[in-house]
Order: structure tokens, then C-alpha cells, then sequence
């Protein structure tokens, strides 16, 4: 039976909890929080810490992961520039990247070819938010999903794994597992595909990083034991 | 032995955020979800139909084309208003028919 993961959800401490009973609820066995005060957080869901870093400059990249990396479970990068992108999409101490949505739909950063190709050597994972769709309409709903279609299409031909979470901050904005799934038809992505990248994507990934967290861990296939 | 040509899912849905809503409201809901997201055409291949809504619940069926199902569902998932006021609509479940359905969601009418 399939685990379903939705790993972005920005809720805050005072809705952080009640968000986890609703993701329950709708039948997720891990989320991901953005919070910094996971541990204070008593849920009966299994919860895994998220870092959203948002760097001006490939600097302040380097600087947030050497910071960052050993301390949360997942990091994810939105990429506000290009060169902040190339890096991110070179960095093997980055989990996923994103690109950030523009009002009126159209972008100048996104998953173009060179940056798949990169992204395609260090393991990095392409998160579609469906936050960034949710509640558009007309002309932005329309440019959000080709750009959508066109990432997708670099991301499937540079092997670049895909997941779809919800990117909730309210209990109002979460949505089911199949849910998430169901909105890759808008994409033409069939429906095991597009269930995979709500549960054997997002479950890959914080699998390995668990491993590499692990107090044994050297490097891939060496630990101490 | 007679076939029906175009086989139904049945959709069990919960709408979270507001309370007191009625059928057509529900329903107008729905198709409009359904239409802004497949168009007219979307929409009449769906044979979308609202077949209950219980208020004193939250829960309803919806009845909907067996090869659009994942359509429903997503334009379902996309609604972040109902009448102009923040809400979501979950799908709890999907049968092909609604004696099933109703069995599966008995806590609820």
C-alpha cells in the first residue's frame, strides 16, 4: 500500500497543529514542517523538518547550507536568481529546489534545459507547489500550468525526480493525496506517475537523508556500525 | 444482456470552513469548478451530477464520468471559495456505486 508524504507545509505554531491532525486526517503518513519549532510539536503523524532558504546570492547559499545542512532533514532552495539556481541545481547539499511564482504568471527563472542538466548530476528534486495554482484564475492560472508543463518536460528528460506538495499555510489550503496527484492531468502525466510524486519520490528522499543523519554515517555506503 | 455505454463514479465529498449550504449552491459550486478548469465541452463529458448534500454533514455524492474522474477530482481539489468566502471541498471517496459508497462512508448519512 502506497505511503503518501506531502513535504511542504508552512503553517504556523498556533495552526501547526490542527494542519497536522487535518493531513492525518486526509491520509498522509509524514509531513514535512517549516517551522522552527518542530520539537515542541506532539503529533501522531511522523513529522520531518524543512528548511525553505531563500538566498540573494550564491554567498549566502554556500553560507545557509554549511549552517543549515546537518540541522533539518530536508532543504529546499527557492531560486531567486539565475546564478542562485545554477549553484543550487550544483550543490549536492540540496534537496529540492523551486522557482518563485510571478503575479501575473509569466517567470524569468524556471527549469530551463541548462539547469536541468545540472540538476539532473546532484540529485536534486523539482517541487511543484500547489499553492501556486490554488485560487488563480484566468490568464495567471493558465501561464502557471505551461510553465508548469514546460519544467515538467525538461524534468522528464533530464531524469530530475518530481514531487507535488501542498505548500499549505492554512488548514483551508491542505488537499488530500490523491488530490495533489489528480492535478498532473492538467499536466497529461499519467496516474501512477503522478501518485508516485506525492509517496515514492518524497519517500526516497527522506529516506537517504535519514540515513545521512544518521550518527554512523560517514559517506553512501560507508557507516560505522 | 444490455451494457451501459458510459460507466459512473460515484464521488463522496466533505466541504471544509463553512456550514449551512445548500444543494444549489453546492452544485453551482462544482460546476463552476468544472468549467473554469475543462471548459463547456470538459464539462458535458463529465456528466457531472450532483446526486445528494447532506448540510447537517457537510457530506455529498457527486456523480461523474468513469474516463473523467481524475478530471472532477482535480478541478474539485482547485475550488478555494464558495461563494466568495474561503472553504475547500475534499474528495473522502470513490465508488462506481452509490449503494457502495454509502456503505463505505457510514458514519455519515
Amino acid at each position: 500500500m502506497r505511503k503518501f508524504i506531502d513535504l511542504n507545509l508552512k503553517g504556523t505554531r498556533k495552526n501547526i497543529p490542527e494542519m497536522l491532525e487535518q493531513a492525518d486526517k486526509l491520509g498522509f503518513s509524514k509531513v514535512g514542517v517549516a517551522t522552527s519549532t518542530i520539537k515542541e510539536i506532539e503529533s501522531s503523524i511522523d513529522i520531518i523538518s524543512r528548511i525553505n532558504l531563500i538566498p540573494r546570492n550564491t554567498n549566502e547559499l554556500s553560507r545557509d547550507l554549511k549552517k543549515y545542512r546537518r540541522r533539518f532533514e530536508i532543504v529546499s532552495v527557492r531560486c531567486n536568481s539565475i546564478n542562485v539556481a545554477r549553484q543550487a541545481a550544483k550543490d549536492h547539499r540540496v534537496d529540492i529546489i523551486s522557482f518563485p511564482k510571478h503575479k501575473n504568471g509569466k517567470r524569468r527563472i524556471w527549469l530551463d534545459k541548462q539547469e536541468a542538466n545540472l540538476a539532473s548530476e546532484s540529485n536534486v528534486v523539482y517541487e511543484l507547489l500547489f499553492s501556486d495554482l490554488l485560487g488563480k484564475v484566468g490568464e495567471v492560472a493558465s501561464k502557471t500550468i505551461y510553465n508548469w508543463s514546460r519544467e515538467l518536460t525538461n524534468a522528464r528528460k533530464y531524469d530530475i525526480p518530481v514531487l507535488i506538495s501542498s505548500g499549505a499555510s492554512s488548514l483551508l489550503g491542505l488537499r488530500g493525496p490523491r488530490a495533489l496527484a489528480s492535478l498532473m492531468v492538467l499536466l497529461d502525466v499519467d496516474e501512477n506517475e503522478a501518485l508516485d510524486m506525492v509517496s515514492v519520490t518524497p519517500m526516497k528522499l527522506v529516506e537517504r537523508n535519514r540515513r545521512k543523519l544518521d550518527e554512523g554515517f560517514i559517506s553512501p555506503g560507508v557507516r560505522v556500525v | 444482456m444490455p451494457v451501459r455505454d458510459h460507466r459512473r463514479r460515484y464521488l463522496g465529498f466533505t466541504v471544509e470552513g463553512l456550514n449551512n449550504l445548500d444543494n444549489k449552491i453546492i452544485g453551482d459550486t462544482l460546476f463552476d469548478a468544472v468549467s473554469k478548469y475543462l471548459g463547456v465541452k470538459g464539462l458535458s463529458m463529465a456528466n457531472l451530477k450532483l446526486i445528494e448534500f447532506n448540510p447537517e454533514y457537510n457530506f455529498g455524492i457527486v456523480r461523474c464520468s468513469n474516463t473523467y474522474i481524475r478530471e472532477v477530482q482535480a478541478s474539485i481539489a482547485l475550488i478555494d471559495n464558495i461563494m466568495g468566502k474561503l472553504a475547500c471541498i475534499h474528495v473522502d471517496r470513490v465508488s462506481g456505486t452509490i449503494r457502495a459508497l454509502r456503505d463505505k462512508t457510514k458514519s455519515k448519512p
